[in-house]
């Protein structure tokens, strides 16, 4: 009997992020223009599997998804006394990771996009690291989704269990997508480091604050495209909206029947909203 | 809502009892579910992670370890319970940014977020199957 295997391959790669190493893991699949890709707070790469393995995606880009340090199969690096403070996931750092990827692994000129913090994250590169980016793709964006996260201690409390967070993250996602991809997302959440969640709310609703900034996020050198699910209750349809009349030149669609997790969620349909954004890319794409 | 809010909530040990999802979710659950309509509600008794009970009762549970409640309008109940529901109706986290009340100890909403999660789940499917019961009994009927 032949096996079957997924396109996507894993490798890790040693990054040096803000002066520490750190060993990085991250799948690839298909050639063409490269294509970086960040997952929820809290998760990890799994969650892009689907794009991986995408005949078109992957017959035109470079895919490139990836676990950030403390998350999935990127453990903590071996050195920093890490398990003696908290861990807050900054803005600072929330953008070496890619920057870092795409000079280790020469993804010259690449798309980055990003789902919740990554659709945050996005925003951010598309302002202060432009001439690095030919284009960002903001799924769940925010400027600024605010809120404190002492009122979200359950998420990592001595007397809550993992659940909890992996449970709440299903009401996030639409009723129409299918169910076994909504349990699949709500497993993936069920995995993680117990702290990194919340420490990734400290970039998600705390760090993170274009309201000022994003009027000078200049979309001739960097491609601005927006994309927010309907029953997205966190990142909702009226954040990706202040996103894209504050950058001039953005593009910005509401993914109906759709949540928080649309890569994950509903593959399917999420593919339709994305294919026309890079095939625009794709018209518009310098040589590599 | 065309279906009595309350006479299904009174239904929860026998739907909990036939559903794995919520035995695993509820295990060593020991308290009470309430659930209310303006003040009014039926609490559903839990023992070892298994609904025993319904009684019904006005008012806020007891702040105390293992007791939870939720207390809000009809009309949020009805589009909490649709049975495709609308962004911002479709789980108990947001619609209580809209008016739906938690009540009684924080820490056990959490720890029991996923069973609670299920029996809304549990209370949405039954209204949905009640409403077809009547939908085809209606047809039926007509000459």
């Amino acid at each position: 009997m032949t096996a079957r295997f997924d396109k996507a391959t894993g490798r890790y790669v040693h990054l040096d992020i803000l002066g520490t190493e750190h060993r990085v893991y991250f799948e690839e699949a298909g050639e063409g223009i490269p294509l970086l890709m960040q997952h929820t707070a809290g998760a990890h790469g799994a969650q892009w599997r689907h794009v991986l393995e995408d005949d078109w995606v992957t017959s035109h880009f470079r895919c490139l998804a990836y676990d950030l340090p403390y998350h999935g199969k990127s453990l903590p690096p071996t050195g920093p006394k890490w398990w003696t403070e908290p861990y807050d996931l900054t803005t600072e750092f929330a953008m070496a990771v890619p920057l870092a990827l795409r000079e280790a692994l020469g993804a010259d000129d690449p798309i980055f996009m990003g789902c919740s913090i990554g659709g945050l994250l996005a925003l951010d590169l598309a302002r202060y690291h432009a001439k690095e980016f030919r284009a960002v793709i903001g799924v769940e964006p925010s400027l600024r989704v605010g809120g404190s996260r002492r009122s979200m201690a359950g998420f990592w409390h001595p007397k809550v269990s993992n659940d909890f967070k992996a449970s709440a993250m299903y009401g996030l996602m639409a009723p129409q997508s299918p169910e076994e991809l909504r349990r699949e997302t709500v497993f993936v959440y069920s995995q993680g480091w117990p702290p990194a969640f919340i420490g990734d709310l400290h970039f998600y609703v705390e760090d993170h604050d274009l309201r000022v900034e994003a009027a000078n996020i200049d979309t001739d050198q960097v491609g601005v495209h927006l994309l927010t699910g309907e029953y997205d209750y966190s990142a909702t349809p009226e954040h990706g909206l202040a996103a894209h009349q504050a950058i001039t030149g953005s593009t910005f669609e509401v993914m109906e029947e759709m949540g928080h997790f649309p890569m994950s969620e509903n593959p399917e349909r999420f593919l339709d909203h994305l294919r026309p954004i890079l095939e625009n890319i794709l018209a518009d794409s310098r040589p590599v | 809502m065309s279906f009595d809010f309350f006479a299904v909530v009174r239904r929860l040990p026998a739907l909990c009892a036939e559903d794995g999802e919520f035995q695993m979710t509820a295990r060593y659950w020991n308290g009470a579910l309430r659930l209310g309509i303006d003040g009014v509600g039926v609490e559903v008794t839990i023992v070892d992670g298994v609904a025993v009970a319904t009684a019904d009762v006005r008012g806020d549970p007891e702040a105390a370890g293992g007791h939870v409640g939720f207390d809000g309008p009809g009309r949020l109940w009805h589009k909490l319970l649709a049975p495709v529901p609308e962004p911002m109706h479709n789980d108990i986290a947001p619609v209580q940014y809209l008016g739906m009340r938690r009540t009684g100890d924080r820490d056990t909403y959490w720890q029991y977020f996923p069973a609670i999660r299920r029996v809304i789940d549990l209370l949405r499917e039954e209204g949905v199957r009640i409403m077809a019961r009547e939908e085809a009994s209606a047809e039926k009927e007509q000459p």
